[in-house]
């Protein structure tokens, strides 16, 4: 028990070989092997949320020329915990999905997806820098892989654009972490705050840069989401569910796990920097979103807008904003796992995904439409989905902070119906095309994959008190020290305006 | 009682499950699904309802001051909110939930007989279910939150029925505009929200209710500016839901939707959550004292309600369409209701919500018959004569016509006139609006009467072929049309108590709101004492000045309506003349560019429409692709030789490379398992 976390991460790693080895080169047999053994995983994650797996710090090798240790040093929380399970069932929804989309080289697709998810389970568990960033970087070779494998005809182009793109956002993070290694000895999660915040304040800016860097980027945080779009347009669809659905995640993670924790007073001063770039990204997202006409760039240009929402929310440092980030980021997993899966399924037939492309798809696939009409309401959070309360819960802590965050935020919840509405109508609704003809009704297994997304969506809907009470309040802990200094720096204004009481910071200087 | 409400919103969302999986499992069927099967659930689910509805409203009448609620779990519970999802069941929803159940049953009803042949048929009765399920929710739920998700469910099952027919992309875009245009209300709806919370501190109806009507006069002053906005967002989001300028465009649109859905979602029901909502949080609309732009919440109710009603009412002079005809009225009408809550009385508005609930649902429904009787055909101008042809038809419609019109005794007489009394009541600004309705009420004698006279008695545009194939009106469809005509003619009854004989007070109905508006009103106007008439009766003196209003007003709205009738009489009664429509001029619904709604479509196109798409493009073209890109290709190109490498990985060596990598990461893994520190 006392290496279950470890258990964890090394099972699907494990299961990556065994797929890799041991793949009969038939792509059925692949497919089931793969998908049973990314279940087998996914239930062995699920004690997680009752947090039944304890902590566990290893020393693992020295940082050579720096005098810190790398540790093995994993522990889950309620944010670990819950991304978690995003990245522990989307896995086995996508390689259930994927049938259609990957044909016969399904053994190298069901190696890579288990791969990522090792490496993804890695990054959310890991609480040392340097293991931590060898996961979220590792993540990146399986993805590329699939991409250069499986993705459309500029397919080896968007890999290398997708690597170098990310990797550029990172390297300065780990320059970041050597430096501190170097400084401070440690690499260790838990040490460090007490040590940047004894740093002079340049050196403390630079570090904030590199942070940031890395995890706006795959947020992504406009202006630095050059990438996505197009890597979206050129994966698969059941590998973008994963992409979009769970490894996007991890920029919002390193956000609420590194850079709140570590630099709170330089997260509350630069606080409006990000809303106003979230800002640009959820109002600016949905209306290029409305411009696209394919649907995967669509899908791409509303994941932009939705996860700058969450950053608007994420750096008001408002408890309800909070815990409306923990919702929303499973919310939205669940939400844009399903329509790449359904968007994936009609690439598989048809070879395109044009917004113009089909029409009339509700009469020849009737589920099809039934399902992908649910996912697009979810994503247009509808009251009754988790992605409404987690909207509800962000809206409510921007308006707290300030009503016109909520209003011009809000204009997204106006924006979204027109580009899925849209996509709708001329997909589902509207005269038969002679286009849609290779599009059947979606098999079973794709249908098995969607369905629990969906549950999942309307479950957390109504009950989101299990992912509030754990997740929520992780995030809000995480936030507690970024709240402080942000409200330390409010009443800094009227102190001048009281000479008589001589201010007590001014003396301790 | 209890602890089976929420089988009341329950039970047709069983419904909506069971027919929508039929439908889909019939979908590959050449016929689809088993009608009478589809037909019995979709029926039945909803009577369920109503009758659980009726067996709550006696259990409440023995204890009208503690409404019957359920909590059912928590639901959203996180830093300032703490909010269950709970059921409340007091006189307004009970109101509001029989005849929403009543008519939701007849109409479903209706619909069997109306939709029976169509392919689509499971399908549109789940629709019908799930959007009374979301209706009810939006009637009984506890809190604002609750409302919002029937608030937001009856714009989904709306958008849904609008584009049912989803073939002619006509009226897609119809439905798409009827959703889009309800979130811009929405976002209203939310930000009002969030305001409210700001003040109360919950969203909860009760604690709301019991916030305001503590009247801390200094504690409400220090937070005018919240109240205030509260109060306007969440009537803007009213003005999306019920179709009042601004955000009116969508609902002509939205008769693009087979004729039952018209009766039902844009006419009896959905449309009117606007004015239920201001009723529910009457507390707040009185309290929000604070002028903005020179009038306060209340004030801005009554002026944005009497436009509409006179544009509407303007605008259904204008129509060839019949179901168009009857959605401007529609609109007018939902005018009529906002100027009576903006004079501070609630239940009238309600009580008109009642009454027109019934009139306007027979006159949906007649309409129904007309067009399924005539094959299809909705131009006014290919009708006439119609009183021979289809008698009962007439004779159902002509019911809903003179309740309508406000003549005596028809249940539209006693409503309309309450709501004049009100409006010059509450005086000032009143006196001026309620004028103006007193004139608007003859242009809707006027445009109601037109539509009769050209469809049932001018010279008859008939063809023959179609005159010698009339199609006859079902018995699942006549039924509902008897039983909501009688309605029309007795509902207005109520409000005089189903007379004194049975030992009521003469304003039973506003005897039966009291208890949830009553506080409001009379905090809003303490001299007319409405809510306490009957004490008021004994009291003689200010009773005189009342009935002296009381019956001038019901003279002068008969006036008007007889004026407004005998004028389009004299100028219809010989029908189009030689103006036939050109063939192949369609009245159908046209998605962006029905008449008359055209100058806001036009100015929405111009100020809103066409820039977001150009924002959208600009955005695309010029930022995305120019400068994001471009940007990334100059780095990008800088990697390419560095990519070079990578790409001369090849497929044959991937799987190797692949598994070499895991197999070292779990070598790694297992070294450092091995050193690990015996404890």
């Amino acid at each position: 028990m006392q290496y279950a976390l470890l258990v964890l991460l090394v099972a699907p790693a494990l299961a990556s070989l065994i797929a890799a080895v041991s793949s009969p080169q038939q792509s059925a047999a692949d497919h089931r092997l793969g998908f049973f053994l990314s279940l087998l995983v996914a239930a062995l994650g699920l004690p997680l949320l009752w947090n039944a797996y304890p902590a566990l710090s290893l020393p693992w090798f020295p940082l050579i020329g720096t005098g810190a240790t790398v540790h093995l040093s994993l522990a889950s929380d309620g944010l670990s915990a819950w991304l978690a399970q995003l990245v522990l069932w989307l896995t086995p929804a996508a390689i259930l999905g994927a049938r259609a989309t990957v044909g016969e080289r399904m053994g190298a697709f069901v190696t890579a997806v288990l791969a990522m998810e090792a490496l993804m389970l890695g990054a959310l568990f890991s609480r040392d820098l340097v293991v931590f960033y060898m996961c979220f970087e590792g993540m990146l070779i399986p993805m590329a892989v699939l991409i250069w494998l499986f993705g459309g005809h500029d397919r080896l182009s968007a890999a290398l654009w997708f690597v170098l793109y990310t990797m550029a956002g990172s390297i300065p993070l780990l320059l970041a972490i050597w430096w501190l290694a170097a400084q401070a000895g440690t690499v260790e999660l838990a040490a460090l705050p007490a040590f940047i915040a004894k740093l002079p304040a340049d050196q403390q800016g630079w570090l904030f840069l590199a942070f940031v860097l890395a995890f706006a980027v795959k947020v992504p945080l406009i202006p630095l989401h050059g990438w996505q779009a197009r890597t979206y347009a050129e994966t698969p669809g059941p590998a973008v569910a994963l992409l979009a659905g769970a490894m996007a995640k991890l920029g919002i993670y390193g956000f609420l796990r590194f850079v709140l924790p570590l630099f709170p007073v330089l997260s509350a001063e630069h606080a409006n920097t990000f809303i106003v770039l979230g800002l640009i990204g959820t109002v600016g997202g949905a209306l290029v979103a409305i411009a696209q006409d394919d649907a995967k760039r669509m899908l791409a240009y509303s994941s932009l807008s939705h996860l700058s929402l969450v950053m608007v929310g994420v750096f008001t440092f408002q408890t309800d904003a909070m815990h409306g980030t923990a919702v929303q980021m499973v919310a939205h997993g669940l939400s844009v796992g399903a329509l790449f899966l359904l968007v994936g399924w009609v690439e598989a037939k048809s070879g395109t995904y044009g917004v113009d492309d089909f029409g009339g798809l509700s009469s020849r696939a009737p589920l099809l439409a039934v399902l992908f009409v649910i996912a697009a309401l979810a994503s247009a959070a509808l009251p009754g989905t988790a992605n409404f309360v987690g909207e509800f819960a962000l809206l409510l802590g921007m308006w707290k902070s300030d009503p016109w965050i909520a209003a011009i935020a809000g204009l997204s919840v106006i924006l979204g119906v027109v580009y899925l509405l849209t996509l709708i109508q001329r997909w589902f609704y509207g005269r038969v095309h002679a286009s849609s003809e290779p599009v059947t009704e979606i098999s079973p297994a794709v249908a098995l994959a969607v369905l629990p997304l969906l549950f999942g969506a309307f479950a957390f809907g109504l009950f989101p008190g299990v992912i509030t009470r754990t997740a929520g309040a992780t995030c809000d802990a995480l936030a507690r020290p970024a709240r402080e200094a942000a409200a330390a720096r409010k009443p800094a204004a009227p102190i001048p305006q009281a000479p008589a009481a001589p201010a007590p910071a001014a003396e301790s200087h | 009682m209890d602890s089976v409400l929420w089988l009341i919103p329950v039970l047709p969302l069983l419904g909506a499950a069971i027919t929508g999986g039929l439908a889909l499992a019939g979908a590959k069927d050449a016929h689809g699904p088993n009608r009478g099967l589809v037909a019995t659930i979709a029926v039945l689910m909803p009577a369920l309802s109503f009758f659980l509805t009726i067996a709550a409203s006696v259990e409440l009448a023995k204890h009208p001051d503690y409404p019957i609620s359920q909590h059912l779990w928590t639901w959203l519970d996180f830093g300032s909110l703490h909010l269950n999802a709970s059921l409340l069941f007091d006189r307004l929803s009970s109101l509001m939930l029989l005849f929403v159940t009543g008519i939701g049953t007849l109409i479903t009803l209706y619909s069997v007989g109306y939709m029976g042949e169509d392919r689509g048929f499971a399908r549109f009765m789940s629709y019908l279910n799930l959007f009374l399920f979301s209706m009810i929710v939006l009637v009984i739920g506890g809190s604002l939150p609750m409302t919002f998700l029937g608030w937001e469910g009856v714009g989904l099952c709306s958008y849904l029925l609008v584009g049912f027919w989803h073939r002619n992309d006509d009226y897609n875009d119809a439905a798409r505009k009827a959703f889009v245009v309800n979130r811009v209300g929405d976002l209203g709806f939310l930000l009002g929200m969030f305001a409210l919370l700001a003040v109360v501190g919950s969203l909860d109806y009760e604690r709301i209710a019991g916030f305001f009507q503590q009247r801390d006069a200094t504690a409400l002053a220090g937070q005018s500016g919240l109240i205030a906005a509260a109060a306007l967002l969440l009537f803007f989001g009213c003005t999306g839901k019920s179709a009042q300028i601004p955000l009116v465009t969508w609902l002509p649109d939205a008769m693009a939707g087979p004729t039952p859905v018209s009766a039902l979602i844009h006419a009896a029901t959905m449309v009117t959550a606007g004015v239920f909502l201001i009723a529910r949080l009457s507390d707040l609309f009185v309290d929000a004292t604070l002028p903005v732009l020179g009038l306060n919440a209340l004030q801005w109710v009554m002026v944005v309600g009497c436009i509409t009603a006179v544009w509407g009412a303007i605008a259904g002079c204008f129509q060839h369409d019949i179901k168009k005809a009857l959605a401007y009225s529609t609109v007018s009408q939902l005018g009529f209701m906002f100027m009576a809550c903006g004079a501070g009385r609630f239940d009238v508005a309600l009580f008109h919500v009642f009454t027109h609930a019934f009139f306007k649902a027979t006159l949906f429904l007649g309409a129904g018959a007309v067009i399924h009787g005539l094959h299809h055909e909705q131009d006014l101008r290919r009708m006439g004569g119609l009183a021979r042809l289809m008698p009962f038809t007439g004779l159902i419609m002509g019911a809903g016509w003179l309740a309508i019109l406000g003549i005596a005794p028809f249940s539209g007489f006693w409503s309309k006139d309450l709501i004049l009394e009100s409006l010059f009541a509450s005086g000032g600004l009143g006196i001026a609006i309620g004028v103006v309705a007193v004139v608007t009420a003859g242009i809707t004698a006027y445009y109601m009467t037109r539509m009769m006279v050209l469809a049932f008695t001018a010279p008859t545009q008939v063809d023959d072929e179609t005159r010698n194939h009339i199609q006859a009106v079902p018995a699942t469809m006549a039924i509902p049309l008897v039983i909501l005509a009688v309605g029309s003619i007795g509902a207005g009854l109520l409000w005089m108590g189903l007379p004194a004989a049975y030992g009521c007070h003469t304003d039973w109905f506003a005897q039966y709101l009291a208890p949830v508006v009553g506080k409001a009103q009379a905090a809003f106007a303490p001299i007319p004492a409405p809510p306490g008439g009957h004490e008021a009766v004994a009291h003689g003196h200010a009773d005189a000045g009342h009935l002296t209003l009381a019956w001038s007003m019901a003279l002068a709205g008969t006036v008007a309506a007889v004026i407004g009738a005998a004028l389009a009489v004299v100028v219809w009664s010989k029908g189009y003349g030689t103006a036939k429509p050109e063939a192949g001029t369609s009245t159908a619904p046209t998605g962006f560019g029905g008449a008359w709604t055209y100058g806001f479509d036009r100015l929405y196109d111009a100020v809103v429409v066409l820039p977001t798409k150009i924002l959208g493009l600009a955005g695309y073209w010029l930022v995305e692709l120019l400068v994001i890109a471009g940007l990334t290709q100059l780095v990008a190109n800088a990697a390419r030789y560095v990519g070079d490498g990578y790409a001369a990985m090849q497929r044959p060596r991937l799987r190797m490379q692949l598994a070499l990598s895991i197999a070292g990461l779990v070598a790694i893994l297992i070294i450092v398992a091995a050193n690990i520190p015996k404890p």
